[in-house]
């Protein structure tokens, strides 16, 4: 016990170069979790991005970029599909349900896609969950708006309220409807997944904000209003892309084949399961690199303690000459030192995890809101345990260098201090 | 039963590996309460001798009886614990924790034996009580010195200090190793006579080790180092040493 406190009264006499290192074990710590953290929930929000859905089709073109446009809304597809052919497709008899997407439209940097009702019956997320609303109801005008949980909080839309879609998709458009504003019919719970973060308007929405428009720009000559178009015949001539569910998982391969054999135009059909874990995969290793980069961080903070700790060695043999005169066993003293690396170590450890938390708290609604990466908000994962454990083990083994050094120093020089 | 504290028989110590014996002594016999001057030039092997004497530095062959214990025949643990229990030490300087104040630095011991904890106990006061008291008669009385940083002290104040450490808990044997060396004429003497003055108090035996010649009368029985060194010449065998070391 007083061994303890007279490491401690001897760390705190040292206040400066132990805060400096417990510093840079509590950074390197940081590092170690937050990029776990980060890895872990950039896991969760991916394979829980989207379920149920059999197939991903749109136009020809990379199995990736098509599911990255299509359902994280990143990047363009290259083609559309015709009506024509998704409504062809869509008949096919393995086939239970479609949901026909329209993508190309904004509002604040969020994208908009035109719809139909069956999106709101079969898309899933997570581990099978529907779409649910915490407010409002589906659209059933050609105007309504369903809003994705961001989107709603993001400017505290309630129903009702007018929003203006843009051409485009970046946060500045050239172009934008404001000619046909639409309405907030409902707002859809989150989910954790790029829906929080979509607008939806049915397809005949998309169609009437177009209508007027000539190779994606208002045309000079012709103007229809918000009430005249209701009037039009609003079926679309294309859509970007469709989801498809089937009777049966088992046809998933013949029904993949028949879609890319399509003759009409040229389709992908994709498979987001296995989709999503390749490109999983391609961005683990770009973490496992950055996991080895903090390891070495680490690495780095704990040799960084042992330079500290050897650094003084020298004024303490003084120290433990006294400590062997009052009868301190030569182990006592050992375990002095190493105590104090252990005190260095753990305390490191402990601002290291301060530090996660503070940041991560900080850090979730940007992520949340900008990126759709959804931290795990519970404690302390077992992965987690695993690293903080390698921390404290190799703490203590570095530790213990300076201590057998001062061990070996204080059998040498007795009670002799020869400075 | 006889009233010796340290009894000595055909004692040999040799540095690590080395086959020649550093220090022979063939017999000595110190006894309770006495007074021992130990004399020699510098590196002759004094401080060697104290650490022999502390079972800091185990002897290579012979006895050493302390408190009857024979030091050959006990484990490094069972010699750290005779050190805590029955010896106090003041080295020549650095004898103080620099992060610990006065007090603590006296009550250091205490830590380390029940005995001399016990001793206190006996006594009827609390541990700081003895080490203010010993700090006082020390010539420390003043309270503002008792909790200061001992590196404001000056060294002849924290040589009494580290004479208090060695104090507490009357130990029965003390173990001074030239303490006062850095300290002025006046007050070497004047320490030199508290210190006796604390040991007869205590019945402590004393082993003090000096080259200042002056003092002998103030001591029972002195020694030269050399007496037990003297069969091999200091420079030769520190030359041989050396060479030792080296291949
Ligand atoms: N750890 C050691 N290993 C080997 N030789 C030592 C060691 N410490 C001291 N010596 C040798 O013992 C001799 C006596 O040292 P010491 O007892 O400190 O002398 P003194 O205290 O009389 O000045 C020195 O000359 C030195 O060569
Ligand atoms: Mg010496």
């Amino acid at each position: 016990m007083f061994i303890l406190k007279l490491a401690l009264k001897s760390l705190l006499n040292r206040k400066f170069t132990v805060a400096l290192t417990i510093f840079s074990i509590a950074i390197s710590i940081t590092l170690l979790l937050g990029v776990e953290r980060i890895r872990i929930g950039l896991e969760n929000s991916f394979t829980n991005t989207i379920s149920g859905t059999d197939l991903v089709v749109g136009a020809r073109t990379g199995d990736e970029q098509l599911l990255l446009s299509t359902v994280f809304h990143i990047g363009m597809a290259s083609n559309n599909i015709s009506w024509h052919s998704y409504e062809d497709i869509a008949a096919n008899e393995l086939i239970d349900w479609t949901i026909p997407i329209s993508m190309g439209d904004s509002h604040e940097g969020f994208s908009v896609i035109g719809t139909n009702d069956d999106y709101f019956t079969h898309y899933q997320f997570a581990n099978k969950q529907h779409l649910q609303f915490q407010a409002g109801k589906a659209f059933h005008e050609t105007f309504d708006a369903v809003l994705g949980a961001d989107v709603a909080a993001s400017h505290e839309y309630k129903i009702g309220d007018e929003i203006v879609i843009n051409h485009g998709s970046g946060e500045i458009a050239f172009h934008d409807h404001a000619d046909k504003p639409f309405h907030v019919s409902g707002i859809l719970q989150r989910t954790g997944t790029p829906v929080d973060q979509t607008i939806h308007v049915s397809l005949e929405g998309i169609e009437a904000i177009h209508i007027d428009w000539v190779d994606g720009m208002p045309d000079k000559h012709m103007h229809f209003s918000a009430e005249e178009v209701e009037h039009l015949h609003l079926e679309p001539e294309n859509i970007t892309a469709f989801l498809v569910g089937l009777k049966s998982r088992t046809d998933v391969l013949t029904v993949q084949r028949l879609i890319n054999q399509n003759k009409s135009e040229p389709l992908t059909a994709v498979m987001p399961g296995i989709t999503l874990q390749r490109l999983w995969n391609m961005m683990g290793k770009i973490e496992t690199a950055l996991l080895i980069v903090s390891g070495f961080v680490a690495l780095a903070g704990l040799i960084g303690m042992l330079v500290a700790l050897l650094t003084g060695i020298n004024e303490r043999r003084r120290e433990m000459a006294i400590l062997r005169s009052v009868g301190a066993s030569p182990f006592k003293i050992f375990g002095l030192i190493s105590s104090e690396s252990i005190v260095i170590t753990l305390s490191g450890i402990a601002l290291g995890i301060a530090f996660v938390f503070l940041l991560l708290q900080i850090a979730k609604p940007i992520l949340e809101t900008q990126y759709g990466i959804y931290l795990n908000p519970s404690g302390i994962s077992l992965q987690e345990i695993y690293i903080i454990g390698t921390v404290i083990i190799l703490g203590i083994l570095i530790g213990i260098i300076p201590g057998y050094k001062i061990y070996k120093y204080s059998l040498l020089d007795g009670m002799t201090v020869k400075m | 039963m006889n009233n010796s504290i340290i009894q000595i028989q055909d004692l040999q110590f040799n540095w690590d590996k080395s086959k020649v014996p550093f220090i022979i002594i063939p017999e000595l016999e110190v006894l309770k309460g006495e007074h021992l001057l130990i004399k020699g030039d510098s590196g002759s092997g004094k401080t060697t001798f104290l650490n022999l004497i502390s079972g800091v530095l185990p002897l290579s062959s012979g006895e050493m009886k302390i408190l009857g214990e024979n030091l050959l025949d006990v484990s490094s643990s069972k010699r750290d614990a005779i050190r805590a229990n029955h010896m106090g030490v003041i080295f020549q300087m650095f004898n103080l924790i620099p992060y610990l104040s006065v007090i603590e630095n006296v009550l250091i011991p205490i830590h380390f034996s029940e005995v001399k904890k016990n001793k206190i106990i006996a006594k009827g006061v609390s541990a700081k009580d003895e080490a203010i008291r010993l700090l006082s008669e020390l010539g420390l009385q003043q309270k503002e010195i008792h909790e200061k940083k001992v590196t404001e002290l000056s060294v002849g104040q924290q040589q009494r200090v580290a004479a208090a450490r060695a104090l507490i808990g009357s130990p029965e044997i003390i173990l001074a190793d030239e303490p006062t060396s850095a300290l002025d004429e006046n007050n070497s003497m004047r320490f030199l006579d508290l210190l006796l003055e604390e040991c007869k108090k205590n019945n402590s035996t004393l082993l003090y080790v000096s080259h200042d010649n002056r003092i002998h009368q103030k001591f029972q029985q002195s020694i030269s180092i050399h007496d037990f060194t003297e069969n091999i010449p200091v420079t030769e065998k520190t030359k041989k040493e050396a060479l030792e070391c080296l291949s």
